[in-house]
């Protein structure tokens, strides 16, 4: 073969390749998708075989031409919206009552005119009153399909979680969900944040429980997510209040620039721009008696000293201050942690932690860290470390 | 016997190797590891790197007592021509069937990002540009390696840290439960090495002189089990044992977990999936390259006339990987035939051959060394 074939040959090969090339096959015109942002996932009540779904979709374009194609509202088919559907200016929700997510969908997109897509999924709310089978089977199909973003956040509401993303924001409420628990917020402290995948894992896991935050509308009609809701498959749950999950946040690592008002044994005084670490570990295993040991070390700034800032504080009165903010946290802690024994919910993983560690343990924490978890010991220490820059700046 | 007029260096060479095995179970090799060890997954892990370095050095010794030879023509030395043809033809169908596999599993992890196009034309798409790479020669692909493989292994090992330090608890078992699901967790590992026999092809193509020449599949096993102890690790400590176990393709679901984005996305985003294709394509365009000349030497005796068998042994690539109908059978297929294959194709084989090739003293000599500086070609 000469050259000039050889040349003529790998040119036209060269052509020919692009009109194969895959891409070509998955364009799709991004005014033609409905990006599915938010999923409320509700019971039906008498009728636990079925789950009401509600899909809610953001619209992008311009408040003139907002939601309409063609001179149509988009979706209604020159229909006013079914009632179960709350629409407003920012987005539209699909309520669809069915089996599996899968139906749910393919019902939803008989009202729609654009293809549903997930890959921008942002939260995942749940109803509270859903029973655990019902949450692992949304979770199983929520982690099939390939297509489904697992970095969605999860909370729980103990409202219908369908009026959850009905409610009225400066942006859809799937939105602000995902603003609000991604770790923008300079202060992180008394919501337990929960991704989709991190849900489902501690779902899955043996010697842990999972966990999301609670969300409820507050009563100015805006979307508040604080502390968070455990559920177990012996169907034990637990709503830790704002302040509980502080400290299961402060054990977790998950504590930033948060301030804490410390009124143990008289003066009190304020702690802020407090950050921690802290681990835990179980000894005296196996035992129908184990001993749950957390350790934690804070630091803080004096906010506000007893004196409220007219006198200076002393280093000997900064000591005594420490020890009674590391008790006051000693103290919350463990209230914390009793709670959670009470209710059979083990939302740290000291279990996950010994089946890890012992695999010889793993069937020990299969079959009686339950009973064993309830009656453990606990032992908390607290290391307070307060920074203080006088009493005026 | 080969008279080179040119060999690959020293880099080319490593790279070229490492570029030749890890995809057949790199995509579920942690799940694999627990569904057989359970919570010993990690020492079968540790084992399975132990033994390719025992495999590496089995394939070195062979290299450098045959260095002017390949497979076919070594085997023919040491088992006479007819079981010397046989034993090189067993790789034939193994390796067939492990690039197709390879193949479907590439587009099996890329497919979400091109959902609607059908699967049989990425396969085409990608046979074609192997193809190719297979058609120019070993020379070139291993100049491409040794651009490819150390980017694609820099990208890799970089995301896979990153990952493994975003884990909340960093907690690993301390002690071994059971020794026999530990073996038997490694033994399912094995195939991840699949692919290393095309070490056993390209001895005639480098300098065995050099006295860091044996060290080549040595370095190449130390840098891929790295990658492989960083991968298993990123996946555990992220997704759990249990949560492992349920995933099929848990390396693929760990890589969604993370959103690299602003600067690094925006610069080398492209790149880095540029570099991630080529490698796929640079590995298929290898085993092209190995099958035709392994099947050219059995049948003619000859490597020189291997670029007939590239168009072939594409066609049947194509045509393996569009008859298999599932993932599951692919697991199936790595279960059942990967995993005896590996232990007969990497270990077996290869030390029987150099152990009759000591025991009959049989031994070819090495060429005289070029005498022009480093290892370029010879003009």
């Amino acid at each position: 073969m000469n050259r000039r074939w050889q040349k003529i040959l790998t040119l036209s090969f060269t052509t020919v390749i692009p009109l194969f090339l895959p891409g070509c096959w998955d364009y799709h015109r991004i005014n033609d998708r409905a990006q599915v942002i938010g999923i409320a996932v509700d019971a039906v009540p008498k009728q636990p075989q079925l789950i009401q779904y509600t899909f809610q979709v953001p619209l992008f374009s311009d408040p003139e031409s907002r939601g309409k194609v063609g001179g149509i509202r988009a979706g209604e088919g020159g229909k006013q919206p079914s009632a179960t559907n709350a629409s407003s200016d920012k987005f539209r929700n699909f309520t669809e009552v069915a089996p599996t997510l899968m139906q749910a969908i393919t019902h939803a997109q008989m009202h729609y005119d654009r293809n549903f897509y997930f890959n921008n999924l942002e939260s995942v709310i749940l109803s509270e009153k859903l029973k655990t089978s019902t949450i692992e089977k949304v979770l199983a199909a929520l982690m099939r399909s390939g297509n489904i973003d697992k970095m969605a956040f999860v909370a729980f509401s103990r409202e219908p979680a369908k009026d959850i993303l009905a409610v009225e924001a400066s942006s859809p409420p799937a939105d602000v969900m995902e603003r609000t628990l991604a770790g923008n917020l300079k202060q992180i402290a008394y919501v337990a944040r929960t991704r989709l995948w991190e849900y489902w894992r501690d779902f899955v896991s043996i010697g842990v429980d999972p966990h999301a935050p609670t969300v409820k509308v507050d009563t100015d009609g805006n979307l508040m997510f604080s502390g968070l809701y455990a559920v177990n498959r012996g169907k034990q749950s637990v709503n830790l209040t704002p302040e509980e999950t502080m400290m299961f946040n402060l054990i977790n690592n998950q504590i930033k620039n948060a301030s804490l008002w410390v009124n143990y044994g008289g003066q009190p005084f304020e702690l802020s721009f407090m950050r921690g670490s802290g681990r835990f570990f179980v000894t005296n295993v196996p035992s129908s008696h184990p001993v749950l040991h957390i350790r934690a070390t804070v630091h803080a700034q004096l906010a506000q000293d007893p004196s409220w800032g007219l006198e200076n504080v002393s280093q000997k009165e900064l000591y005594q201050d420490e020890w009674r903010a590391s008790q006051q946290m000693d103290e919350e802690i463990r209230a914390t942690i009793e709670k959670l024994k009470n209710k059979d919910l083990d939302i740290l993983g000291f279990g996950q932690q010994v089946s890890v560690l012992h695999p010889r343990l793993k069937s020990y924490i299969e079959h009686d860290w339950g009973r064993a978890y309830k009656q453990a010991q606990i032992d908390v220490k607290v290391r307070m470390l307060i920074n203080y820059k006088g009493s005026l700046m | 016997m080969h008279q080179q007029k040119w060999f690959l260096s020293g880099f080319q060479v490593t790279e070229l190797i490492s570029a030749s095995y890890l995809p057949l179970t790199f995509w579920i090799f942690p799940r694999i590891a627990i569904e057989q060890a359970d919570r010993d997954a990690q020492w079968s892990v540790l084992v399975a790197i132990l033994t390719s370095v025992f495999m590496a050095w089995i394939h070195t010794l062979i290299n450098q007592r045959f260095p002017t030879l390949t497979a076919c023509e070594y085997t023919n030395l040491v088992y006479g021509k007819w079981l010397g043809k046989f034993f090189s033809f067993c790789y034939l169908p193994v390796y067939l069937a492990f690039t197709s596999i390879c193949v479907y599993l590439f587009i099996t992890a890329i497919k979400p990002y091109f959902p609607s196009t059908p699967r049989v034309v990425l396969e085409i798409v990608i046979f074609l540009v192997a193809t190719r790479g297979a058609w120019i020669g070993v020379e070139t692909l291993g100049r491409i390696s040794s651009i490819v493989h150390p980017l694609t292994l820099a990208a890799v090992t970089f995301i896979f840290i990153f990952i493994m330090t975003q884990s909340n608890h960093f907690w690993l078992p301390h002690e071994i439960v059971s020794l026999p699901l530990t073996l038997k967790g490694a033994l399912h590992i094995l195939p991840i090495y699949l692919g290393f026999s095309f070490f056993l092809l390209i001895g005639p193509y480098y300098n065995h002189n050099k006295r860091i020449a044996k060290w080549y599949p040595l370095i190449s096993v130390f840098i891929s089990g790295f990658v492989i102890l960083v991968a298993f690790f990123a996946v555990i400590l992220n997704l759990g044992w249990e949560g492992t176990r349920t995933l099929s393709f848990s390396i693929p679901f760990v890589l969604q977990l993370i959103r690299i984005q602003g600067f690094f996305v925006e610069r080398l985003g492209i790149l880095i999936i540029v570099v991630s294709t080529a490698f796929s394509i640079l590995f298929l365009a290898i085993h092209i390259w190995g099958i035709s000349s392994l099947a050219c030497q059995i049948f003619t005796n000859s490597e020189k006339h291997y670029k007939y068998w590239v168009i072939p042994v594409s066609a049947s690539g194509v045509i393996i990987a569009s008859l298999i109908p599932n993932e599951q059978m692919i697991f199936d297929i790595i279960n059942m035939i990967m995993v005896p294959a590996s232990v007969v194709l990497l270990l077996i084989i290869p030390f029987t051959t150099l152990l009759i090739a000591m025991i009959r003293r049989i031994k070819t000599e090495p060429p005289p060394s070029f005498n022009f500086e480093g290892d370029r070609p010879q003009r």
